[in-house]
């Protein structure tokens, strides 16, 4: 549809939308600064402790959580929706997030004293847990039913949500930080959260472009795919695992962010259509795009509280979901 | 599938020997629902306070406390079922349940906006915002499952995503509620132990108001679950018909989250289970799933109650671990398919 050239300013101007973005985060909240005074924080010029803390140490590190998080989402749907066919597939909608809330919720509850990639090792085996759960179940003849898949997605996630609210209840007061897995939020994010996911993030996001050609191959029929060399059962099992290991570091960021690896991707197939050279990029862009805006609209819409990002992003995302259903014919 | 079909061929004196067995569990959960607490009552003085009018500690801790709680455990119980069976006679889609397609979550959603707004607001604003709400979240769901076609499936996916707008709005709200945020979560999560009689007097005579009504139109149900064109050749106005069905389908459900918050996936486990035992037809089906959903109820509140004996764990946890394989299950039955 679009040509390379047009493609490419595309991609430049959400990239340069994202930076607006962050920068207009950490100027306004409760407390706003002018452009100098983040400018100087930026640059370690000039230091005042207040301005200091709120912008450097508070908000952040939550604009890196957010663009972290939401790329990842945003990632993993888009490697689910290809090998999956399904246009509606998303970690949340399967089920993976809960999943990976639930595991982390158990582990952290009946084994307190965790080490350091603790959260992610637990996230990880919930996920394909997860997962696992929905395909089996939705499998027929050895074949997906699409439109079940989903249904399945959003039945097994609410069965693990349901054990995950279940442990809340059971733990005591200190924990009630853990709720927030339940909703998503960045509140949360410190200097250490940052720590604890930037590593396998980048990891898996960097892998993740790499794999742009075997991604189109994927999308062609299989008995094309093969009759060329390809290995389509070795690459599906690689491509899944890499879609849950996305979703499942990002939960344990984050929590789980309802809607995001949903509308990212379909978004990213209307400006950049299927090829995954461009998609991948800009699917991770407008993640991180829509994750920060959800959360500055739920901190700054009514001051003194705040509606966590997961609220937030499923109030924007349930319509499109919607739109979406309508057209689904399309996509087949 | 085909041993459903022939169970409802069930006959006559068969059934009425299945549905007398049930009331008589009924009762024996009722009793044991009573003698259940902190402080535990034996049968024997659970039913000498029932039937002596000698005001002992035992009467006055069963009538005041109790009691209270064990109707309208019934109530909601029954009154759910009664919805989903209705609804699914309705849609004929065995997955069609009023607390998937946003009915329930959306009395839930006007009942949190109605406390924001007014926190003490009298019971009947209250009930009737619900009622609003419900209204309001069903017709949602109609016009988006309208325009995406309505094919069994889709129509749950559809209320499905409206039931986490309703949901993420709710749990929006009651971040600005935060001093009785704990006991609308806890009741939004459906619980029954906010139980008391002032509520009770208001909204247990709609419902069995309701359930009546119900009962006296099993006839027109069961015409309808024919499909439109049989019902319609017959004589019935059967858009009337549809349209008076789904507002008694969610007034039924408003004035139980009024009591009992959204249970999610109950009426879906009752009209399943129901399905099992007495067949399809509604005039066995309706009776039955009236009585067993009083019983499912009553059974998973007295579990949570043995259970977690110290503290107050709500029923909607365990119904969603029930509900949800059921849902999975129902979606993967043989006759869908073919309409799918």
């Amino acid at each position: 549809m679009l040509k390379v050239l047009n493609k490419n300013i595309y991609l430049f101007i959400l990239f340069f939308l994202l930076l607006l973005l962050c920068y207009f985060y950490l100027m306004i909240g409760i407390s706003s600064f002018s452009v100098l005074e983040v400018w100087n924080v930026l640059t370690n010029n000039k230091l005042i402790s207040g301005t200091q803390f709120v912008v450097g140490d508070v908000r952040f590190p939550r604009v890196i959580i957010g663009i972290l998080c939401g790329a990842m989402f945003a990632m993993s749907g888009s490697l689910l929706q290809c090998v999956l066919r399904n246009p509606m597939a998303a970690p949340d909608i399967l089920g993976v997030n809960s999943a990976c809330s639930l595991f982390i919720l158990l582990f952290t509850f009946f084994i307190p004293n965790s080490f350091a990639f603790s959260n992610l090792i637990y996230a990880a085996c919930g996920g394909c847990i997860g997962f696992f759960v929905t395909i089996l179940s939705s499998l027929e003849n050895k074949r997906i039913n699409q439109t079940r898949l989903i249904i399945v997605g959003v039945a097994v996630g609410a069965l693990f949500k349901a054990c995950c609210q279940f442990i809340i209840m059971q733990s005591d007061e200190r924990q009630s930080s853990l709720v927030s897995f339940l909703t998503g939020t960045l509140y949360h994010s410190s200097w250490n959260s940052v720590q604890q996911i930037i590593y396998p993030a980048c990891f898996l996001i960097f892998i993740t472009f790499f794999l742009y050609r075997q991604l189109d191959i994927l999308l062609l029929s299989e008995e094309t795919s093969s009759s060329i060399g390809f290995k389509v059962t070795k690459w599906k099992v690689i491509v899944i695992l890499l879609a849950l290991m996305l979703a499942s570091v990002a939960v344990s960021g984050s929590g789980s962010l309802g809607f995001i690896g949903l509308i990212a991707p379909n978004i990213a197939k209307i400006l950049f259509g299927y090829s995954h050279k461009y998609n991948l990029f800009g699917s991770c862009l407008i993640g991180a795009t829509l994750t920060l805006l959800s959360d500055l609209i739920g901190r700054i819409i009514f001051p003194p509280y705040e509606i966590p990002a997961g609220l937030v992003s499923i109030i924007i995302g349930a319509p499109y979901f919607l739109y979406l259903m309508k057209n689904i014919g399309r996509y087949k | 599938m085909r041993a459903l079909s022939n169970n409802s061929i069930l006959n006559t004196k068969k059934f009425f020997l299945i549905y007398f067995f049930c009331i008589f569990l009924l009762i024996i959960l009722f009793l044991y629902s009573l003698s259940l607490g902190p402080v535990y009552l034996s049968f024997e003085k659970v039913l000498q306070a029932c039937f002596q009018s000698e005001d002992t500690f035992e009467r006055r801790l069963i009538v005041e406390t109790r009691l209270a709680r064990t109707i309208m455990a019934c109530l909601v119980g029954s009154s759910f079922a009664v919805a989903g069976v209705m609804l699914q006679s309705i849609t004929k889609n065995p997955m069609a349940c009023p607390s998937l397609l946003g009915v329930t979550q959306g009395a839930g959603l006007g009942i949190v906006v109605i406390l924001a707004l007014f926190p003490f607001c009298p019971l009947p604003v209250y009930l009737s915002c619900a009622v609003v709400g419900g209204i309001i979240a069903s017709l949602l769901t109609y016009i988006v499952a309208v325009s995406v076609g309505i094919s069994p499936l889709r129509l749950i996916l559809a209320g499905q995503a409206i039931n986490a707008l309703l949901y993420a709005l709710t749990q929006a709200i009651l971040i600005f509620l935060p001093t009785r945020a704990g006991v609308i979560l806890i009741n939004l999560n459906g619980s029954v132990a906010g139980a008391n009689w002032q509520q009770l007097t208001y909204v247990a005579p709609v419902l069995i108001l309701l359930i009546l009504i119900a009962i006296f139109n099993i006839k027109n149900l069961h015409i309808l679950s024919f499909g439109k064109d049989v019902a319609s050749s017959i004589g019935l106005r059967t858009e009337f018909l549809i349209a008076f069905f789904l507002f008694i389908i969610v007034l039924l459900c408003a004035s139980s989250v009024s009591l009992a918050g959204p249970i999610l996936f109950f009426p879906l486990i009752v009209v399943h289970f129901s399905k099992f035992v007495v067949g399809e037809n509604p005039t066995h089906l309706l009776p039955f799933s009236i009585v067993f959903g009083a019983i499912l109820m009553l059974f998973s509140d007295c579990l949570m109650r043995v259970v977690f004996a110290n503290q107050e764990v709500p029923v909607g946890f365990f119904i969603a671990l029930v509900g949800a394989p059921i849902l999975i299950l129902s979606s993967r039955m043989k006759r869908l398919l073919k309409n799918a």
